[in-house]
């Protein structure tokens, strides 16, 4: 199959002779430590989890599963608050709690089966998260905030709160065997939810979330799970200095909190490079994720269009941001919105890939936990690369962006490749993460127009 | 010859008519811009119009609601350049590298009086002597105020002779607490530049001084920014980002709608989002000075893109845009302030009937025409703005006192512009 492509490799569709393009990669400059790619399961475990065996399978290889899809490796369960009073029932939650400190296991059990075939198909960690408190718990009665957007949870409820979160925990882990990584108790504490968004969610001042966040910790460390806080999820870039703040100038949480989780809504490179100076002046020890995003646009695409901008976005928050997680939002979606990974319909059994699944797994299959980004740089605007390693490997792992409607043709500089082979693998326009070469390291490599490429450079005998 | 003459007329006719057909000739533009849903439907209707005037062309409206310049760049270098970009600040970034149509030579051969359509709005657009954009949309950074707060505290309304003394007077006088809480603020603002800087200004600092160094380090600049910051953190009459995110948004706009603020400063656009808010009494006015006057003119530009197969129907498009009729589409729908001046100056807008059902203070754009900041609108301007929000972030959440901040922000800019 390779030799079709050599005609490529120098020029262009319309027979140009191309300028080649220099990526160079540093080796010796080692960033930050991968914890791996994820999806949400938030608004469609509940539904995709009850259809048919094949496709419901199909839905959750195409994710997880490292060679028929994409491969995430993290998995994000939605700990849902009861809420089924809105207007869209794929919003609706099931809560296990029956009563404090009670539960019936039996329920979100469509959703529960979508967690246990990710498990299967290749999730090793899971972020449990919980937009609200259950509505025995808040203010409002209600898991879809409080009417006027408040807070709505009293400090007389942290500490319940928090047992409920680690025992719903400690059911998925003992009796589940899923493998529970991060709590996530608190999403966008800074907005005003309330029942005509929609959805759930719950508004906390500063002293609530720090209030949440200790009598959290407290209970994990009462339990003996090997589980750490994921927080805050910040809505933005942006306003996510003064929550770092409040956070890491409190000891107990700056010693507790494993990372610091920010959403990419909204927010520019130049905002994410303010919020990157601010980490790096003051607690620069404190790793980012990047915890949700999904391209906030009307209308579906299927197409790259929108995949090259969520490529683009990875690539921002992976060099700009340094972030060690990169987690999409909803991974399947039936809304007439740039969202999802696979779309489908509110009714049947459709599942319809996009090119936004491919291009993700551009990265998610290939660069696996644990690896270490490399620094890399290019020397066309259009052209934007990624370089990963492998520790205790010679693998080097690239994934080159190319924002241009024309093919180009790299070289690269600093990856030493002798005895090395390549695989390369493209999602375009025409191709879904396909490989489309194989064989021998060659001087130049061409990539399709508009697409985003991975190159797999390894020894032959796979190390 | 007659012969001659007739094969020279049939000649000169088929050529005509070939121009004529090619003049006709269908032609596809792209024009990219940003804002919200409702700006995007306000460059719609004006789009349809244009595409009445030339039924040859066609424009397709891109709308990039977030991260505008770094998609748009990426669009450039990857050789899908729009035909026609919407460009504020960061212009002078696109145009000193050669991304922009220089204009002049079309402006000339349309005999577009710039003056007389822009007055001197359009000289910001300029780089190294040539135009790279016909001014679109205008209008000063003007003051909010809640009129039923002042008449409650007996204050005279904010006018023009306003110095900082009255405005900090004002705000204590309309920051109401119930115990350590606060209830309702004089005033609120936070870290978008055009607060910060309009400060600055009035107090006779700058951002970069008349030969375009940095000018952080002057006594007026750090006063101007002691003076906003202990706003929040001294007198505590306007909120913090920690505030702000208690009360469930990030900017000044909403807490204004549900009357917990006093007085804001934003641009005209506002009008449009306040008008239909219940029971909210409020009005408008030029912003304070102190040593000086200092707003700033807020307003964007459509320029042609160097790539764009179809300048000269590019040029159509953008000259049609910026005409009367096009513009007054913006005060119809109260979008914003036109760039146009005779728009700018027609009943129509200075009655503010058709955005406004209210009688408000209109002349407020008029009187802050003479306090408008000459900003520096360099070709680093997105750096540089990236750069001052490191440090200003850390110092608007108090982690930091003032002579590091000027320092870290001198430091920094000096590190720039080297």
């Amino acid at each position: 199959m390779w030799f079709l492509l050599i005609p490529l490799l120098a020029f262009s569709g319309n027979g140009q002779a191309q300028n080649v393009i220099t990526i160079s990669v540093d080796t010796a400059d080692s960033r930050q430590t991968l914890d791996g790619f994820g999806a949400s399961g938030a608004w469609w475990a509940q539904a995709v989890g009850r259809w048919s065996d094949d496709n419901r399978q199909r839905v959750v290889d195409l994710l997880f599963n490292p060679t028929t899809g994409i491969g995430l490796t993290i998995f994000r369960y939605n700990i849902g608050g009861g809420e089924q009073n809105l207007v869209d029932p794929w919003r609706m939650t099931e809560t296990f709690e029956t009563g404090p400190r009670q539960y019936d296991w039996s329920r979100d059990a469509n959703a529960m089966w979508v967690l246990r075939a990710a498990r299967d198909a290749g999730a090793t960690d899971v972020v449990v998260f919980a937009n609200s408190p259950p509505g025995r718990l808040t203010i409002s009665g209600r898991a879809a905030g409080n009417p006027g957007g408040s807070s709505n949870l009293t400090p007389e409820n942290f500490d319940d709160f928090a047992q409920y979160l680690v025992d719903i925990t400690r059911h998925l882990i003992e009796d589940e065997h899923i493998p529970v990584r991060w709590i996530s108790p608190i999403n966008e504490p800074q907005w005003d939810w309330q029942p005509s968004k929609g959805q759930e969610g719950a508004h906390y001042t500063t002293d609530e979330i720090k209030g949440v966040l200790l009598a959290l910790q407290s209970a994990i460390d009462e339990s003996d799970l090997d589980v750490r806080i994921s927080t805050i999820e910040a809505g933005e870039w942006s306003s996510a200095s003064m929550y770092a703040r409040v956070l890491f100038e409190e000891p107990q949480l700056a010693q507790a909190l494993d990372h610091f989780a920010v959403h990419s809504y909204w927010s520019s490179a130049a905002e994410k490079q303010t919020f990157v100076r601010f980490m790096e002046r003051h607690y620069p020890d404190v790793p980012l994720w990047m915890s949700e995003w999904t391209e906030m646009r009307e209308g579906r695409d299927y197409g790259m269009d929108s995949a090259l901008v969520m490529a683009n976005v990875i690539h921002d928050d992976l060099t700009i941001g340094e972030v060690t997680s990169w987690q999409y939002w909803i991974a399947v979606s039936k809304y007439n919105f740039r969202d999802g990974l696979i779309y489908t319909r509110e009714y049947g059994e459709r599942i319809e890939p996009t090119k936004r699944l491919w291009v993700m797994g551009n990265y998610s299959r290939f660069v696996r936990p644990g690896a270490v980004r490399l620094a890399a740089a290019s020397d066309h605007d259009a052209v934007r690369a990624t370089a990963f390693q492998i520790p205790g490997t010679e693998a080097i792992t690239l994934v080159v962006i190319n924002n241009s409607r024309d093919p180009q043709t790299i070289a690269l500089d600093g990856i030493t490749a002798a005895g090395q082979m390549t695989s390369m693998y493209s999602t375009s326009e025409a191709n879904d993460l396909a490989q489309v070469y194989s064989g021998a390291v060659r001087q130049t490599y061409t990539l399709e127009a508009s697409s985003v490429t991975t190159i797999v450079f390894e020894s032959e005998s796979g190390a | 010859m007659r012969l001659r003459m007739l094969a020279l007329l049939t000649i000169s006719l088929l050529l005509l008519s070939i121009s004529m057909v090619a003049a006709q000739e269908p032609v596809t533009l792209r024009l990219s811009v940003w804002g919200s849903l409702s700006d995007q439907e306000a460059y719609q209707a004006r789009i349809d119009l244009a595409e009445q005037q030339f039924p040859n062309i066609t424009v397709e409206l891109l709308y990039t609601p977030d991260d505008y310049d770094q998609r748009i760049q990426t669009m450039m270098a990857g050789g899908d350049a729009p035909d026609i970009v919407q460009l504020a600040e960061a212009i002078h970034g696109y145009s000193s590298r050669g991304q922009l149509l220089a204009l002049d030579e079309m402006i000339a051969s349309a005999g577009l009086d710039m003056a007389a359509r822009f007055g001197t709005n359009h000289l910001q657009y300029q780089y190294e002597g040539s135009q790279y954009a016909l001014p679109d949309r205008g209008g000063a950074m003007i003051v909010y105020y809640n009129t039923d707060m002042f008449d409650a505290a007996g204050l005279e309304y904010p006018n023009a002779s306003w110095t900082w003394e009255n405005f900090l007077a004002a705000a204590q006088a309309l920051t109401v607490r119930e115990g350590d809480a606060v209830t309702q603020y004089g005033f609120a603002a936070g870290g978008w530049w055009p607060w910060w800087m309009s400060f600055i200004y009035q107090n006779s600092g700058a951002v970069l001084d008349e030969s375009g160094a940095p000018a952080f380090n002057s006594a007026e600049a750090a006063e101007a920014l002691q003076f906003y910051n202990d706003l929040v953190y001294t007198y505590e009459v306007a909120p913090s980002p920690e505030d702000y995110a208690n009360l469930g948004t990030n900017s000044p706009d909403p807490l204004f709608a549900q009357g917990k603020v006093a007085m804001i400063m934003t641009g005209f656009w506002n009008i449009a989002s306040l008008r239909d808010v219940p029971d909210l009494n409020w009005d408008i006015a030029p912003v304070w000075g102190n040593t000086a006057r200092g707003t700033v003119a807020f307003g964007s530009g459509l320029a042609i893109t160097s790539s764009s197969a179809h300048p000269e129907e590019a040029f159509q498009i953008i000259s049609f845009l910026t005409d009367e009729a096009a513009q007054t589409v913006i005060v119809e729908r109260g979008q914003d302030a036109p760039a146009n001046v005779a728009v700018l100056n027609s009943n129509l807008f200075l009655s503010g009937e058709t955005f406004a059902n209210r009688d408000i203070y209109m002349e407020a754009f008029g009187e802050s025409a003479d306090a408008i900041i000459a900003l520096p609108l360099i070709p680093q301007w997105n750096e540089m703005q990236s750069v001052m929000s490191a440090t200003l972030d850390e110092y608007f959440l108090n982690a930091i006192d003032t002579q590091t901040a000027v320092e870290q922000l001198q430091a920094d800019l000096e590190d720039l512009l080297q």
